[in-house]
This record gives C-alpha cells, structure tokens and sequence, in this order.
C-alpha cells in the first residue's frame, strides 16, 4: 500500500471507529487479516472501510500471508530463508513472458505446445512443449505463435501451475487446453474477449 | 475434575482432559499440583461465554494437542479454508459471542479456538465489498474527501490485478 503525500499516517489511529474489529487486540487483527483465505484484493477492500484498518492493513503480518499464497514456489514450506534465496537468486522475478516481459503475478503464464494430430486417427500424436513462458496476453490478445530462438510455430498454449493464486486465474485456460486435446480437430481454442 | 471460577462468580466444574484444552488451565494446574479442591479463577471470562468455550473442549479434548510452537509447516497446515461441520455449527453464533470466544481462546490459551475464530471472522471479510464489510462489522468510515481518494487510487492499481 502506498505511503504516498496522502495525509494516512502509519501510526495508529484510534480504533473506536473499526467497530466489532477495532475490540480485538492488535495481534489477533492481524492474525484475522494475515488469514490464508483473504486475497489482496480483500485487504484492500478491508484497508478502505476506515483509518483504524487501513493502518492495520499496512502490516507486514497481513502481507506475509499473502506472499505465502502468492509465491507458490512449492519451497514455501521449507521456510523464509528458502523464499528469500529464491528471491535474491531471481528465481521469482525471472517468470516473466519472454514476449510481453509481464510477470507472473500479473498475468497468466504457460508453455507454448505444438500439437500434431494424426490424419488417419483424426487423434493427437504427440505435444511438445517449448521451454518459454509465454503470457496469456501475448497467446490469445497478441497471437503470438512462434517460439523465440528456433522459431517454430505452435499451435496452443498450456498455463502452468505456478503459485495457487496464479493457478485460480489459470484454471479456465488449462481446462480450455485439455479440451482441445481432447478434439484436435477443432482449431486453435476461442479466446475470451479480453484478458482479465 | 477442575473447579472454574468465571468472571461473574458462577462455579463451572469440568474433567481434566477437558479444561486442559487450555494451556492456562493445564499451567495453572501444574503450578499448584494436586491441590483437589482448589479453584481457578478466569476473571476475563464470563458463564456465558465459558460454558460455551467448555463445549468446544469437550468435543476436541481426544484431539492431538497442537505443538507449542507454531512453526512454518504448521502455518501451512493451518491455510486450509475448510472448518468441519461440527466446529462450522459450532462457530455459527450472533457475532458479539462469536467475538468474545475469540478474545476467551485468546486469554485461555486454546489455539485450535483461536483460529476457528479468526478463520470465521475472516470468512466473513472475504469477498465483500468495501461498504459490505463495514455493515458487517458496524465501521464508521472517518476518512477526510482527501483520504478516499487516496485509497480509491490505491484500490484502482490493485482490483485489476
């Protein structure tokens, strides 16, 4: 959350405003905000009700949480120091679209695939994936359809699992890709309209 | 069996493996020994709100006792959306208990509560709006004309995302 030229001060304001939630000691607001199931976007919903939450909102204990959801990584469990290597090594900041150059955390990221259908079986031969991350803006908004480096063209686009958070926004375009596995004759799946 | 004393003087009686869900009691118990008769007082606790956290011990006192320290792993296990459906009836109370047992778990020590109430109570943040959540909670918003916008500018670069 910005700390901007607004006049929001990061000391604590009084309490008496934030209702049932300004009763609680300090420590289990934070544990009630820090809680897996909140998304980012329900901190910030909840940090715009009133000055009291939006400066409990602002705690690195309500965004540790959301670290832990955001950077699958599936190494999370093996604790902080393990995230923060992964971070100092870029392992994080590297997942990025080689075409857009957009982060994982801010759009949907996949593999390119090449299908190949056998014409007498009508059935998919095989599917080979590029080792590129490709961005959902780039496959369906950019059509974007040949690798970078050997530039062999590809057919479809298959969205990885990279993080829960990434995977909810990923769900609909995997389903999508299997699908058309499923029926190759169909071309190139239909994009939605616009990414989201 | 343990003798309780709450807050508004009433006597509740509970067995051993019950009251010892709450790692107060079970210190207390260890400090004083065997001492039958004597009597624990809890005086943030009122009748009310101790029978009810006494029900929730009654029906987890065969539960594994979490490990005292939280560590990663345990934060990991304790990320699961799901409440099962006793302590999810349980938890289904007029929201002014639901936070008093909270703030009970919290002085009793009993971390399985605590988190099925704060889990509860952000569940009930959970994909409400701005205006929703304040409703639920009765919040007064006191942010000056300059401070909304402040926050509608900081919502615009996350509600995209």
């Amino acid at each position: 959350m910005s700390h901007g030229q607004g006049t929001l001060k990061p000391s604590a304001p009084a309490s008496r405003d934030a209702g049932a939630l300004g009763g609680l000691p300090i420590e289990l607001l934070l544990q009630v905000l820090g809680h897996a199931t909140l998304s980012m976007n329900d901190i910030f919903r909840a940090a715009g009700t009133c000055r009291y939450l939006h400066w409990a909102c602002q705690a690195a204990d309500v965004w540790r949480g959301l670290v832990r959801k955001q950077s699958g990584l599936a190494g999370l469990a093996r604790g902080w120091r393990y995230l923060y290597m992964a971070e100092h090594n870029q392992a994080v900041r590297d997942l990025r679209c080689w075409y857009t150059r957009v982060s994982f955390a801010d759009d949907v990221l996949g593999l390119p695939v090449e299908i190949t259908v056998n014409p007498r079986t009508k059935q998919v031969d095989y599917a080979m994936p590029t080792m590129a991350f490709l961005s959902r803006t780039a496959y369906y908004n950019l059509h974007v359809r040949v690798t970078p480096g050997d530039k062999r063209t590809f057919t479809h686009w298959l969205p990885l699992y990279l993080s829960e958070a990434h995977f909810d926004r990923a769900l609909a375009d995997v389903q999508r890709f299997v699908a058309a596995l499923a029926q190759p004759g169909t071309a190139s799946p239909v994009p939605r309209a616009t990414a989201d | 069996m343990v003798k309780l004393l709450s807050s508004d003087n009433e006597k509740i009686t509970v067995a051993q493996d019950v009251a010892v869900r709450s790692m107060l009691i079970k210190n207390m118990l260890e400090d004083i020994g065997d001492a039958e008769d004597a009597e624990i007082p809890l005086p943030n606790v009122t009748a009310r709100v101790l029978k009810k956290v006494i029900e929730y011990c009654e029906h987890h006192k065969n539960d594994p006792m979490p490990p005292a320290e939280e560590d990663e792993l345990g934060d990991e296990r304790r990320r699961s959306d799901d409440i099962d459906e006793w302590d999810a009836d349980y938890i289904d109370v007029e929201q002014e208990l639901l936070f008093e047992i909270i703030l009970a778990a919290n002085y009793m020590d009993i971390k399985p509560l605590l988190d099925l109430g704060c889990k509860t109570v952000a569940n009930m943040i959970k994909g409400k709006t701005t205006e929703e959540i304040r409703k639920t909670f009765n919040i007064t918003c006191d942010f000056t004309a300059e401070e909304e916008e402040q926050i509608r500018r900081e919502n615009e670069w996350a509600e995209d995302r």
